[in-house]
């Protein structure tokens, strides 16, 4: 019970903050933020506490969900609240980094106007996060689902002034749609087959699903790999898949910490939490799994190659973190649920952390993106230089950072099963993405000052800045470690994810421990490639300037083709919309005007309006015309019921 | 037995005839009488049912004081009853129509279905005595108590609802008020306007 | 004496009515006010009285009155709404310098009818109840004696209703005649003794469906619905705004209650024929309704015609029967009552230069100049029309829901169209508020948290319908 009333806090803190936000009339900068990072931290405190029981005893689970919202014959819809190891370890990610945006935002967004509007969306992306993660049902997580993604819209076009924010906001959100009609379409789906939109029913009733087929026309499918695949969509269009990803690298149109906090860390993530959730329906559809490894195979390392050639330093964040989001769904499509959220686990820490040095860095160059206008930044913000270093040796996944343990454990996870094409593609994913995280270093932090910027006496920004990146380089480095052994192989999972079978394989079997696991490491692929990424950037980026130009002149053509997403920004940007215009247009001015508008709404409308007005004369206003009716409606009544 | 029914047969005839006339008369006073003669008629028929206290009450009550206070407002008022009576032979042959439908429906009615039917009245009328304003009496404060006092509380809201609508302070009245005579000062009586206002 | 606590909450207002009546006269014009708060407190001690009843179990030895829980929910919620229809008479009034005591007097007497109506197990209780609402509604309607549509509205209604008050004691005294009782339990028990479904029918069986048909045709009458709807829209438009407020409420709900308790008492054998008559009442009620509303420019009148087509799906719902029709209509009653109250509670609010809104037209760009009075307005129609979030889409989704379970599939796809035809002349509030050209007469009065409050409660309600569908499952359990 106790555990149902923390989760409940949690989940309504964020929320209350909200609301007294709005109805705060002060609108102070401290005041209201305070009054932000108060009810986030409450939050946070609530899911430590949880995090740290769970973390002594996984296997209690608390299930409510006895709040029936709307109940009607045989249709009930409720509302509950699922507390597991899962969802206890999702809630403390979210409000963990939530509570350092939260702090570092009143930094960053120290002269903005509409600072309140922001802490009220933040909050309010905190609460449905939260909606997502401690749902029991399909229900509520959709509403979660659709939440966020509101907010996510919300806080893209924050500055809705700007053009290029508004364009952002509206690709997301009409991608997201994408995703969400499959969502939609599979929540139906187990609607219609099990009339409950509960978890532990579904899971429950899955033996009994897994020989059930639909029938469309004359073709036959099974339920469960329909299902599986729907779902699957939505959580490809949150967590930017190929072929939805198109709209994460737009979306850095919105503030940086809101990039941090929702773009990188947590909102994205929300599909590979739904797909590791419902672990056991995708355990049950054989061939889905194969698709999802198949996009995340291609999403981690075509998206890499992506971020290798941008220039913008939150769109190379972007497109690592879309490629990192790849990783993870490579886990999931090799059905080690459990990796992909350890792994979603650190890449929250590390990446967010990189977010934040990247909106530290870009405050302190006036608001410049372009990272080859930057350069010798490592004297002027030297806590931005160390703490972008850890975020940077987390990232590619050097030994003993945290994300070495979640990424070489999933890369390994091919070598250990033998799919060494697979493995192969991962691990020159490493190479690439060494690359490009240090093409960001050397070339901020080294070379020419560029910008022109003074070291002044305060050593860089305010504290409310140093703080979130001080307090998220900690855990950049140890959660890995810290939870490798005690947490992840420790049966952390088992009570809420399938694969503890599996996990128990390869801990016997590959990895014995940490420490061994480490060790081990100096002597793979993965970190051959690691230190030869390290070298090749070092040498492109830090010794010899020339080696990049001339390979840029001579490969110009390809480099062109990878800047455009393979094609994809011209699938997503001029041929989808041209498609959609023309078809719109038809519809609107043949089906709409001429036949809808006209002959029925129009038509019937007015047929009615005329009724209604001679109609309206019965009304005389005189008394005996109204006693008159009266007795007429009595005798007929009468006459009508007369059993003669 | 035989004569109740002559004086049931012959009460209830004039009663219909003066209903009749009370709709049908031309002139406001006469249909007021008429009403007079119809509840005279009815209490008869009441007193026939052994409901004496009921027909006494009839006449004592209504054609004592409420018919007298109706005359009165009729009389002051002097209705112009031809203005009434407009419309009266457009809306006279779809009006018997109803009027015929209805009646004929009832006739039907109650000749198939309460020929025989009295027995089904079950209840004991005599309470108490053979004295129908003692069991009515008796009835009314025991058992029916509680309809008793609604009643009275209908008849309160009729008394507030009746000044209500009627009693209400009119602007238009001028009226002395002494205590304000006395009170007044000389101040107020008196303006003195200076060479300033005036300009 | 015992049976004297069944009666508390009526005593109890009693009392401090006659106190008030004579308090009133002794004090000043600037102090009458003071008649308004006791009264005012009075119900909400008897609000708090009814509430704490509600969790024992009562169960009258007394078998003219009934205090079951069902009637008592019914109390509790006539009384809370009394009390926000008294908040909002009493600033209009002010407002208007037209303020009375003998008004709130009056209004306690009707609310007292009600209460005694609803409570009644004897047909005579139940006529005297009637009487003593209808004869406060007369009297309220008319309480604005300087405007001419006042009187009249309240003449014709008089007229009308003494009519009707004459068919249902001409269908009590049938019934007496032919089952010689007039409590509801010892008639039922008569007429299920006379075996009706037997092909052959008693001889008692015209004068029963007689009685039921001038019975239903008086409760009908004072429900508002096609064709002895006549006397709602002159009614409406005629009398004060805070007036309507309370005609369009308060007596729909006892009125829905007494037919509801009559037909599952009284009538309860008679089912064939009652949900017939109920059902041809029904469907024309909704079709007049939402066709002549279309083309009405008055507000209150539109919303006259619409309370006419809210009858006929409340009437829609009882003609399902009991099983899952009276959950549905009651539902929808109560939202319906609720939703109205909050809408003329608002309307009441808004001033157009010295007068009171009576032009639908008058609200034109309303939004520009109070956003927030824009949006209270939005959420009630809204409601009103059906759409998802708000409490009225469960209202009708239950209804129809239970049409379509009853096997009525015809009448839900009527239902459903009427709904869409329904929307237009809600629809059109909307536009003017949100579209027209800014009326630049209009202003609020000052002070209107009250209607926020209960707006946003209303909103809340809707987005967890299973609150109200929880207790209402309740009272239909204990009728």
């Amino acid at each position: 019970m106790s555990l149902g009333i923390s989760a409940l806090i949690i989940l309504l803190s964020p929320l209350v903050g909200a609301l007294v936000l709005i109805f705060y009339k002060d609108k102070s900068e401290i005041k209201s933020s305070v009054i932000a990072n108060i009810s986030i931290f409450i939050s946070f405190i609530f899911s430590l506490m949880l995090f740290i029981i769970f973390l002594f005893n996984s296997s209690t689970t608390y299930n409510y969900s006895n709040l029936v919202w709307f109940e009607s014959n045989n249709l009930i819809f409720t509302f509950g609240l699922l507390v597991d190891s899962l969802s206890v370890i999702m809630s403390f990610i979210v409000t963990f980094i939530s509570m350092f945006v939260h702090i570092y935002s009143i930094g960053y967004m120290k002269n903005d106007k509409s600072f309140n509007r922001f802490l009220i969306y933040t909050n309010f992306f905190t609460f449905s996060m939260l909606v997502i993660i401690f749902s029991n049902n399909f229900l509520q997580l959709f509403i979660g689902w659709e939440l966020v993604g509101l907010s996510s819209y919300l806080l893209i076009g924050f500055w809705y002034k700007k053009p290029t924010a508004i364009y952002a906001n509206m690709k997301a959100f009409l991608v997201n749609r994408v995703g969400d009609i499959g969502l939609l379409l599979g929540v139906i789906l187990i609607f219609i087959n099990i009339s409950s939109l509960d978890y532990m029913r579904f899971f429950d009733s899955l033996p009994d699903l897994s020989n059930t087929s639909i029938s469309l026309g004359s073709l036959s499918f099974d339920l469960l790999p329909i299902i599986a695949l729907l779902l699957f969509t939505g959580a490809a269009a949150k967590s930017a898949q190929i072929p939805l990803h198109f709209w994460l690298p737009d979306s850095m149109e919105g503030p940086t910490p809101i990039s941090a906090l929702i773009h990188a860390a947590t909102m994205v993530t929300a599909g590979i939490f739904m797909v590791a959730r419902l672990s056991p329906l995708y355990d049950l559809s054989a061939y889905v799994l194969d698709i999802i490894l198949f996009i995340g195979v291609l999403t981690a390392f075509l998206m890499g190659l992506v971020a290798l050639v941008q220039t913008d330093i939150k769109r190379i964040i972007a497109y690592s973190t879309i490629s990192q989001l790849g990783y993870m769904t490579v886990s999931l499509g090799a059905s080690y649920y459990s990796f992909a959220i350890f792994h979603l686990l650190t890449h929250a820490f590390f990446k967010a952390l990189l977010f934040l040095c990247a909106g530290s860095i870009i405050l302190k160059c006036h608001h410049e993106q372009s990272i080859e206008k930057m350069g010798g930044l490592r004297e002027v913000m030297p806590y931005t230089y160390y703490t972008y270093l850890v975020g940077a040796l987390s990232l590619v996944g050097f030994p003993m950072f945290s994300g070495f343990f979640s990424k070489d454990l999933i890369i390994d996870l091919f070598k250990f099963h033998g799919d060494y094409l697979t493995y192969t593609i991962l691990i020159s994913g490493i190479f690439v993405t060494t690359i490009y995280t240090f093409k960001i270093f050397f070339k901020v932090f080294f070379g020419p000052n560029k910008l022109k910027i003074k070291k002044t006496d305060q050593i860089e920004h305010s504290d409310v800045i140093i703080i979130p990146l001080l307090g998220l380089a900690v855990p950049s480095i140890v959660i890995g470690f810290a939870l490798f052994d005690s947490a992840l192989f420790n049966d952390f999972f088992k009570s809420s994810i399938t694969d503890s079978g599996r996990l128990e394989t390869i801990y016997n079997d590959f990895v014995r421990s940490s420490l061994s696991f480490t060790l081990h490491s100096f002597l793979t692929f993965n970190f051959l490639a690691l230190v030869s990424g390290l070298i090749l950037s070092y040498i492109l980026y830090y010794k010899n300037y020339q080696i990049p130009k001339n390979v840029t002149q001579k490969l110009e053509s390809i480099i062109i083709y990878v800047k455009r997403e393979y094609g994809f920004t011209h699938l997503s940007d001029v041929f989808f919309p041209r498609i959609f215009n023309n078809l719109s247009n038809m519809l609107w001015k043949k089906t709409d005007v001429a036949f809808l508008d006209n002959f029925i709404v129009n038509g019937i409308a007015n047929r009615i309006r005329i009724f209604s007005s001679s109609l309206r004369l019965i009304q005389t206003g005189y008394i005996y015309h109204y006693a008159f009716t009266m007795i007429i409606g009595l005798l007929i009544l009468l006459l009508f019921f007369y059993n003669f | 037995m035989n004569i109740e029914i002559y004086v049931f047969y012959f009460f209830s005839v004039l009663l219909l005839f003066s209903a009749a006339n009370v709709v049908l008369s031309n002139n406001a006073v006469k249909s007021a009488i008429h009403l007079v003669f119809s509840f005279f008629f009815s209490a008869v028929l009441w007193l026939i049912l052994n409901a004496e206290f009921l027909s006494v009450i009839l006449i004592l009550v209504y054609v004592g004081a409420v018919m007298v206070l109706f005359l009165f407002v009729v009389m002051m008022l002097d209705v112009n009853i031809t203005a009434l009576k407009e419309g009266f032979v457009k809306y006279f042959s779809s009006g018997l129509a109803v009027f015929l439908s209805m009646a004929i429906l009832l006739i039907f009615f109650f000749q198939r279905d309460f020929d025989e039917s009295d027995k089904n009245i079950l209840v004991e009328i005599n309470v108490i005595s053979d004295d129908n304003t003692e069991n009515l009496g008796y009835v009314l404060y025991t058992e029916y108590l509680l309809a008793f006092e609604i009643a009275a509380v209908i008849l309160l809201l009729g008394i507030i609802s009746a000044i209500t609508l009627t009693h209400r302070k009119s602007s238009v009245t001028k009226y002395q008020n002494p205590s304000e005579q006395i009170d007044v000062k000389k101040e107020e009586r008196i303006k003195i306007l200076s060479d300033e206002d005036l300009k | 004496m015992s049976y004297l606590f069944y009666f508390l909450p009526e005593i109890f207002i009693l009392s401090v009515l006659s106190f008030v009546i004579v308090l009133d006269l002794f004090l000043k014009e600037s102090k009458k006010n003071i008649s308004y708060y006791i009264l005012q407190i009075s119900l909400i001690i008897v609000f708090l009285y009814l509430f704490s009843l509600l969790f024992q179990k009562n169960i009258s030895n007394y078998e003219l009155y009934d205090i079951s829980n069902f009637t008592n929910l019914f109390k509790i919620f006539t009384v809370l709404l009394s009390i926000i229809i008294f908040y909002y008479s009493y600033s209009y009034l002010q407002r208007f310098k037209i303020y009375k005591s003998e008004y709130f007097i009056i209004l306690i007497f009707g609310l007292l009818g009600m209460m005694i109506m609803v409570s009644a197990n004897h047909l005579l209780i139940l006529y005297l109840g009637i009487e003593l609402l209808s004869l406060s509604l007369y009297t309220i309607i008319a309480y604005n004696r300087t405007s001419v549509r006042s009187s009249e509205a309240a003449v014709k209604y008089y007229i009308l209703g003494a009519m009707s008050s004459g068919f249902l004691l001409f269908g009590i005294s049938l019934l007496y005649g032919i089952t010689g009782s007039l409590l509801y339990d010892e008639i039922s028990s008569v007429i299920e003794s006379m075996n009706f479904n037997n092909q052959d029918f008693s001889t008692h069986s015209i004068g029963l469906i007689f009685s039921l048909i001038f019975i239903l045709i008086s409760i009908a009458f004072k429900f508002g619905a096609a064709p002895f709807h006549m006397w709602i829209p002159d009614v409406y438009e005629g009398s004060l705004t805070p007036t309507t407020l309370m005609i369009s409420t308060l007596p729909k709900v006892a009125i829905f209650v007494i037919l509801i308790k009559l037909t599952s008492s009284i009538f309860a054998s008679l089912e064939i024929y009652w949900s017939e008559m109920i059902l041809i009442l029904a469907v024309i009620s909704v079709l007049i309704g939402n066709i002549i509303a279309i083309s009405q420019t008055n507000i209150k009148r539109m919303l006259a015609y619409s309370t006419i087509a809210n009858v006929g799906f409340i009437l829609l719902g009882i003609y399902t029967g009991p099983e899952n029709g009276y959950e549905a209509a009651l539902f929808y009653t109560i939202t319906y009552t609720l939703f109205t109250a909050a809408v003329f509670g608002l309307i009441s609010e808004i001033n157009i230069g010295d007068s009171s809104l009576e032009k639908i037209d008058d609200l034109g760009g309303l939004n520009q100049k109070f956003p927030l009075m824009a949006v209270m307005i939005l959420i009630v129609m809204l409601s009103m029309i059906g759409i998802p979030p708000m409490l009225g889409f469960y209202a009708k989704f239950y209804v129809i829901q239970s049409l379509v379970l009853s096997g009525s599939t015809v009448l839900a796809i009527f239902a459903v169209i009427m709904t869409v035809i329904g929307s237009f002349y809600y629809l059109r509030v909307i536009k003017v508020i949100y579209f027209d050209d800014e009326n630049t007469s209009i202003s609020p009065s000052l002070y209107h948290l009250i209607s926020y409050v209960f707006v946003l409660t209303l909103f809340l309600l809707g987005i967890f319908p299973n609150l109200l569908s929880t207790i209402i499952s309740f009272a239909i359990g204990n009728l």
